[in-house]
């Protein structure tokens, strides 16, 4: 019915009311502008929640270790080389000079996860690589970090290092907890912010000094800084 | 060249929006900080290089969906509301000067469910065709025949005509 179609059409023209557009453009070109500060700061309070998680992992663990099952070792001073040291959960370790405490993270190869949870900004900052199938019979796995949002906010224009990372130069090590529970530490690495896409990736046991060969069971990897754990991994090997 | 499109588009396309997403929502208030957060986004979408096809079509979609939301309708309408009495214009709906035929047009609408309104809206006023109607609101198009099916015969009555077309017929 052809009648029909027009008459709402034009009944409906004729509803319309005038818009008047003075400042619309004005007001959606201050949203964009909202909208980008509020991404920026979200992405500010991700990293602190990060670092205050870490930090707040670190009292977990010193809790335990009142009960006698962990203890903190001591901090390294800044800027003096790293010492990769095996260590064992539970008690110090050997020569007492690891830079980091052992992380409590256990990673869960059915989910991927790790118990206790790292918080949900952590995990949209920091993206982890390993294997996510057991490996049979392998003598060394590729693990890896890097920042998603690194070198970019998924908008123009370079990104201010104070907010998304640390530092430039910020200090970072590995630590895989072995199947039997014993806590291995890279060597000092440092997370560049540039290119921000790439993983920074090494290889366990061989940039574990001391580490062992590998044994078939679930290792845990923990990313982590001075301030304390930025993301949480794991592989198994079968 | 971003700035340019958005402009163009607030000096051209913007008032046909608001007032399609007025229809659906009722509240010319609600339509217009949709549509404006839709052109925002648009806009950031733009700066990172991501295409729109259409983007009346896109910000159509993205205020229709914006509009929904009950609460920000709530505080678009405080905000908007503000702004709308400093221009000292009557709110959407209460034109005195539309005839009876039209207003009753305008509650016939509002009495319709919600996805029929919207169907109504972008076919007789944005003039979409179904296809575009179906993509804009994420729905099949036999359902989008099937929403105007039921709205034009809920609104021959209401203009006096009858409406013996088929669901089939509509493109």
């Amino acid at each position: 019915m052809p009648d029909l179609d027009e008459r709402l059409e034009h009944e409906m023209r004729r509803l319309a009311e005038a818009v008047p557009t003075e400042g619309s453009f004005e007001r959606v070109r201050a949203r964009v502008t909202r909208h980008r500060r509020r991404r920026q700061l979200g992405i500010a309070l991700a990293v602190t929640a990060a670092l205050s998680g870490a930090a707040l992992a670190g009292m977990q663990l010193a809790n335990l270790g009142d009960t006698g099952t962990h203890q903190l070792r001591a901090t390294k001073p800044h800027g003096a080389p790293a010492v990769s040291t095996p260590s064992s959960l539970p008690g110090p370790p050997p020569g007492g000079s690891t830079v980091v405490p052992p992380p409590v993270f256990r990673f869960h190869q059915d989910t991927y996860t790790c118990s206790p949870e790292l918080t949900a900004a952590i995990t949209r900052t920091w993206q982890v690589s390993a294997p996510r199938t057991p490996q049979i019979g392998a003598t060394s796995v590729s693990i890896g970090l890097r920042n998603k949002m690194a070198g970019s906010m998924g908008d123009r224009g370079p990104l201010d290092p104070q907010i998304m990372l640390p530092a430039p130069d910020v200090e970072l090590w590995a630590q895989v907890v072995t199947p039997d529970g014993v806590t291995y530490t890279s060597k000092t690495l440092r997370l560049l912010p540039d290119p921000p896409d790439n993983f920074m990736a090494i290889s366990y046991p061989t940039a574990f000094p001391q580490a062992p060969a590998l044994t078939p069971g679930t290792y845990t990897v923990v990313w982590t800084t001075r301030q304390g754990s930025l993301a949480c991994d794991g592989f198994t090997i079968g | 060249v971003d700035e340019d499109v958005i402009r163009h588009f607030v000096d051209h396309e913007y008032a046909r929006v608001v007032n399609a997403v007025a229809f659906v929502c009722d509240s010319r208030a609600a339509a217009e900080d949709a549509v404006e957060e839709a052109l925002a986004r648009a806009w950031l979408r733009l700066r990172r290089d991501q295409p729109i096809d259409s983007l009346a079509a896109w910000v159509t979609a993205v205020a229709m969906n914006e509009a929904r939301g009950g609460m920000r309708r709530r505080r678009a309408e405080e905000r908007a509301c503000r702004r709308l009495a400093e221009r000292r214009q009557p709110s959407f709906g209460s034109d005195p000067s539309l005839c009876a035929e039209a207003e009753e047009l305008r509650r016939a609408l509002r009495r319709l469910p919600r996805r029929q309104r919207e169907v109504t809206v972008l076919r007789y006023f944005m003039g979409f065709s179904t296809a575009e109607i179906a993509e804009t609101l994420d729905i099949d198009q036999g359902t989008v025949k099937t929403c105007l099916y039921r709205a034009r015969h809920a609104l021959a009555a209401v203009l006096g005509e009858d409406d013996d077309h088929k669901e089939a017929n509509y493109a």
